[in-house]
């Protein structure tokens, strides 16, 4: 116990604080992709692909960066 | 820029480097998210007006959104109004709508009627268009030629 106790630091703590940022800003970057689609639906604009292509650009970007940093931080 | 300044705060000196380089990368996420929530959200926020009817979609955050329609006959009263600075030195404001059968949707802003145009450019002009609308439908109402 002591030991848990000793190992843990503020870099762990900021670090398992971010990582589950990192998970949560995933997940609302996918309800994005999904809301990006449902706004084209309702309103359906020749621009429309290009939103939902920056909406799936940003999911991808944050799921391989929250990969990596989930992994190596 | 911020993280370029993350020396000066004590804190985040006092975490390892790793860890900077994860705080870093979670704000421009962050900052980037926000943009392109705020992009979506001004961009999808539309307002019709046909010969025919009037559309206002008001998107609220990622998950709730209110579309509102009405015909151009039962509109009763449109208004605007430009308040304060900005608003009159860019030209633009509020365009409120009113129709006969007022039966309020569950609404996130305290817009003055269900058909808010919010801050539109030029609502005198959008006021002056919707009323000739309405004269053109009254016109076509009086003829018998409703569709």
């Amino acid at each position: 116990m002591e030991n848990l106790i000793q190992a843990i630091n503020l870099s762990l703590v900021v670090g398992l604080l971010v990582k589950a940022s990192l998970v949560l800003l995933t997940l609302l970057s996918l309800v994005t992709v999904r809301q990006a689609s449902l706004m084209d639906k309702v309103v359906s604009v020749p621009i429309g692909n290009w939103f939902k292509g920056i909406a799936w650009g940003f999911f991808w970007t944050c799921l391989v960066l929250t990969t990596g940093i989930v992994l190596i931080v | 820029m911020v993280p370029l300044f993350w020396n000066e705060f004590p804190l985040i000196t006092n975490v390892s480097g790793p860890v900077q380089l994860a705080l870093a990368v979670f704000w421009y996420l962050g900052l980037a998210f926000f943009a392109i929530q705020n992009l979506l959200l001004w961009f999808y926020n539309v307002y019709i007006v046909t010969d025919e009817r009037i559309i206002d979609v008001d998107f609220f955050g990622l998950l709730y959104k209110n579309v509102n329609t009405t015909q151009i006959r039962k509109i009763e009263d449109v208004n605007y109004s430009q308040v304060g600075m900005m608003s009159s030195m860019f030209n633009y404001g509020n365009v409120i709508i009113q129709t006969a059968a007022e039966q309020r949707s569950e609404d996130r802003r305290e817009e003055a009627s269900a058909f808010t145009f919010e801050a539109v450019s030029n609502p005198d002009r959008v006021v002056k268009v919707i009323g000739e609308l309405m004269e053109q439908e009254e016109k076509e109402e009086y003829e018998g030629r409703t569709r």
